[in-house]
């Protein structure tokens, strides 16, 4: 078996080996030597709900996902923001910050999933009575750090794109959110967050209705966008000054308009080889849109240089192999993605299909397949925020940016380890000390 | 004893012998208005079914019919503030989301037995709301519970305008499942619900001459109500009527405890639905907490409280903290300000109807029974004898029970709910 804590994110350059007695004492020696006089460090267990607004975090290991892993990193964090970030002896930690002692443990970035359904009520996210229902958004029924999301942020998960499902070619707007407690403004990044579409397999009509198969399901998406293209192109003409009547406010169509500006991504339901192409024709080459292509299973990465050509970003999953039939053999669907040169490549659950806390084991299953331990970490956490547009946000650790940060007790990659503590916008959101462990 | 006692006044009253327009006058040891301090000994003056004077001391006039209630307790008349009381033949139309423009006035049975038992209760005015599966449901009123003049009961036949966001509206709409069924339509689910109402105001909102019920609502001049119970429902129909422009009563409110600073912050009024405590989760899985109705009030919210009981959960709620005095308002001032009708109701002073629960003890003590209910300045419960013919029970006074029919006499208790 191959131990994935080799290489990149080896967790042997740390000081401290995992349960050694003495090495224990010796690194809490060295801690508590390294403090400045007059201010305890707090051990690793001590609850960190404790801390004030402005805190540093030490750790073994700092996987900022903004460059290489700091080997005994720090993360100064204050109002809830990431202040700096780098080697131990490089940054200074001001007097005022209570500190962290994690320097047993790995710091990463909150987790990204980029398909998610679990943001809210579940019951609500499939309105089909219409083939395209631009109207319709998810914001409206978000639950905050609901049942679903709590054991996610147990398994690290800090923010989620919650979509419509997949039961029309046009879901309506989604939102990204964080999964922490929090009031809706408090949790929510932004909102319409993106639009979903789906293009194939679940929105197939069969009540007697134009789009019972492909062709027909493209035929209304394509209307359907155009309608929007044109009302926005209304709009941004009469902005520009080349109109001078004010076109009329059309509440159905309003959310195009950041679509077709290109400010927010269309989250594209797409896989097999026949839709994708489909995709990429009418959606990015025709509409000018942001495209995330979510799922891209079966033989999509078939397709890789076209995508690559379009720069588009790939969320897979949540089905991650593919028998092959020529070989008989299984293929990763991630892997052959990568193998053909996709970079930005992440993963998802679509959870509830796969539960909300194992997207890592999504990524996990996809370096066992040939992905590579530095990708599937950023494939779990930047890739989905550039291809959100949230990276300005979330998805690394570098100062400037959301203090979203996961502790665990080694490469989350590796399932025998776990998240210990996870911190949301700089305020627990899950800590073992004091919730227990919970997944 | 007590029964005793109301058996005596009754044939005191009953001996007083005539009929008319004389002054009838209430002497009881305590009387909490709603209105300002309570009053201790109580004396209320009525006169043509209207309080003409009340106070400690009061002058009698001349030739009044004095009944002294001893020491019993005087508080208005209740009233809930949302039901669908007396509703007959269904209190939802089953073809449309959209139906501002009906009134539920045209569905109540006023015989109902609904309306005897909220009399029994010491409720004396109700709003009755059109039913919860339409999005935009129509015309609510408010009424008297009691009365054989219709005329005369309805106090408000428009007392604004319900809508309703939470899942209710798509409880009978499927989506492909059944092709050829009505109820291939929208709203499947809340997000449905949303857009509808938010489609609905806008198309009402957007013409600046538009007519209609909603665009008058929209523009203040009727009440809105909406029924919303989880906190994610009721921050989205704030949201709305902030992008829209209007303040709702909300209605339901089940978990609005949880957005409390919000309600106060926006002065939107919540009518509470009655609290469920014998069950782990509200309507629509929402997490009930038995003190929402004093964390609203402490908030700075004003509440109201509805559905049966309203005595009992008024005390349910000064349990668990709402302040007493808080406790008697959510039942009978709020509630009449809210339906527009505190000129007539919802306090005892001078000017308003005769209105009284007649109580046993304090208000808010669980050994406490209504023992008598006086609607516009008739008993009611129990009823006033000098009109009540052998076999008849439950008719009020004179020039009304003229042209009474008979009816089945109303099961009743004379010491109320709470009788052991």
């Amino acid at each position: 078996m191959i131990d994935i804590r080799r290489g990149w994110y080896d967790n042997s350059a740390l000081a401290w080996q995992p349960m050694s007695g003495v090495a224990l004492a010796v690194c809490l020696a060295v801690s508590l030597a390294g403090c400045p006089a007059g201010r305890a460090a707090e051990t690793a267990g001590e609850p960190a709900s404790r801390t004030g607004d402005r805190f540093a975090i030490q750790a073994g290991k700092v996987i900022t996902c903004a460059g290489e892993p700091i080997v005994n990193g720090v993360i100064l964090v204050a109002n809830g923001k990431i202040t700096a970030v780098g080697k131990a002896d490089e940054v200074d930690i001001p007097p005022d910050y209570r500190i962290l002692d994690h320097r047993d443990k790995f710091a990463m970035p909150g987790l990204i999933d980029a398909h998610s359904h679990v943001g809210g009520s579940i019951s609500d996210i499939n309105e089909m009575v219409y083939q395209t229902n631009p109207e319709l958004r998810v914001w409206d029924q978000i639950i905050p750090n609901n049942e679903r999301l709590k054991v996610a942020v147990a398994g690290g998960v800090t923010t989620v794109c919650y979509i419509p499902g997949s039961g029309t070619n046009m879901g309506g707007w989604g939102a990204l959110m964080k999964t922490g407690p929090g009031t809706l403004d408090e949790v929510l990044i932004r909102a319409p967050g993106v639009l979903k579409i789906a293009q194939s397999g679940n929105p197939e009509r069969r009540s007697g209705e134009v789009g019972s198969g492909r062709m027909g399901m493209n035929h209304v998406i394509r209307e359907q966008l155009r309608e929007g293209m044109l009302y926005t192109r209304e709009w941004d003409e009469f902005e520009a000054g080349r109109r001078d009547a004010k076109p009329r406010t059309n509440l159905r169509l309003e959310y195009f308009k950041p679509l077709f500006r290109r400010e927010i991504p269309v989250v594209v339901h797409t896989q097999a080889y026949q839709v994708i192409q489909s995709t990429l024709r009418i959606l990015h080459d025709e509409m000018n849109l942001r495209v995330v292509i979510d799922h891209g299973t079966f033989d999509s990465y078939k397709l890789s240089a076209e995508i690559i050509k379009r720069d588009i970003p790939v969320m897979a999953g949540p089905r991650g192999f593919r028998l092959e039939p020529e070989t008989g053999q299984v293929a990763g669907i991630v892997a052959e993605f990568y193998k053909r040169g996709v970079e930005k490549l992440g993963i998802n659950t679509d959870a509830p299909v796969i539960p909300q806390e194992e997207l890592f084991f999504q990524a996990t299953m996809a370096v066992r397949y040939g992905w590579t331990e530095e990708r599937a970490i950023r494939g779990l956490t930047i890739e989905p925020a550039k291809a959100l547009m949230i990276d300005q946000r979330v998805g690394s650790l570098e100062a400037g940016k959301d203090a979203d940060i996961v502790i665990t007790t080694g490469s989350i990659l590796d399932p025998r380890n776990y998240v210990a503590l996870v911190l949301i916008d700089g305020k627990v959101a899950y800590d073992t000390a004091v919730d227990r462990r919970r997944f | 004893m007590y029964r005793f006692a109301i058996a005596l006044l009754v044939a005191f009253h009953f001996g007083c012998g005539s009929t008319g327009a004389e002054d009838l006058v209430l002497m009881a040891a305590k009387a909490y208005t709603a209105h300002g301090p309570a009053i201790e000994p109580a004396v209320i003056v009525i006169r043509d079914g209207k309080i003409a004077e009340l106070g400690a001391k009061i002058e009698l006039p001349a030739g009044a019919h004095v009944v002294d209630l001893g020491d019993a307790v005087l508080v208005p008349g209740f009233v809930n503030a949302y039901s669908q009381m007396g509703i007959s033949g269904g209190s939802s139309e089953l073809t449309r989301e959209l139906t501002p423009d009906f009134e539920v006035l045209a569905a109540i049975d006023w015989e109902s037995r609904a309306f005897r038992e909220a009399v029994d209760e010491g409720v004396t005015t109700v709003g009755i709301s059109p039913g919860t599966d339409n999005v935009v449901a129509g015309i609510a009123l408010a009424a008297k519970t009691h009365g054989k003049e219709l005329r005369r009961r309805v106090l408000r036949p428009n007392a604004g305008l319900v809508m309703t966001l939470a899942s209710d509206p798509r409880s009978r709409n499927r989506s492909r499942s059944r092709p050829d069924s009505i109820y291939v339509r929208q709203p499947t689910n809340r997000m449905g619900v949303v857009w509808m109402l938010r489609r609905a105001i806008q198309g009402a909102r957007r013409d600046e001459s538009a007519s209609g019920v909603l665009a008058e609502a929209l523009q203040g001049e009727r009440r809105i109500y909406c029924v919303s119970r989880t906190h994610f429902d009721i921050e989205t129909i704030a949201r709305v009527a902030e992008e829209f422009d209007f303040a709702p009563v909300i209605v339901g409110g089940e978990e609005s405890h949880r957005l409390a600073e919000l309600l106060a912050t926006r002065k939107l009024p919540v009518i509470l639905g009655p609290l469920r405590t014998s069950v782990a989760a509200g309507t629509e899985q929402t997490d009930p907490v038995w003190n929402r109705a004093g964390v609203l009030r402490q908030a700075g919210v004003q509440i109201a409280m509805s559905g049966p009981s309203l005595l009992e959960q008024a005390r349910f709620a000064v349990r668990f903290g709402l302040a007493a005095d808080d406790a008697l308002r959510a039942i009978t001032c709020v509630p009449a300000g809210i339906l527009g009708i505190d000129e007539r109701v919802g306090t005892l002073q001078a000017g308003r109807d005769a209105d009284v629960v007649v109580l046993d003890g304090d208000p808010f003590e669980f050994t406490t029974n209504v023992q008598a209910v006086i609607i516009g300045g008739a008993f009611v419960v129990p009823p006033d004898r000098r009109t009540r013919e052998p076999g008849e029970a439950n008719q009020t006074v004179g020039r009304h029970a003229a042209g009474s029919q008979s009816r089945p006499a109303p099961q009743r208790t004379q010491s109320g709910p709470n009788s052991p």
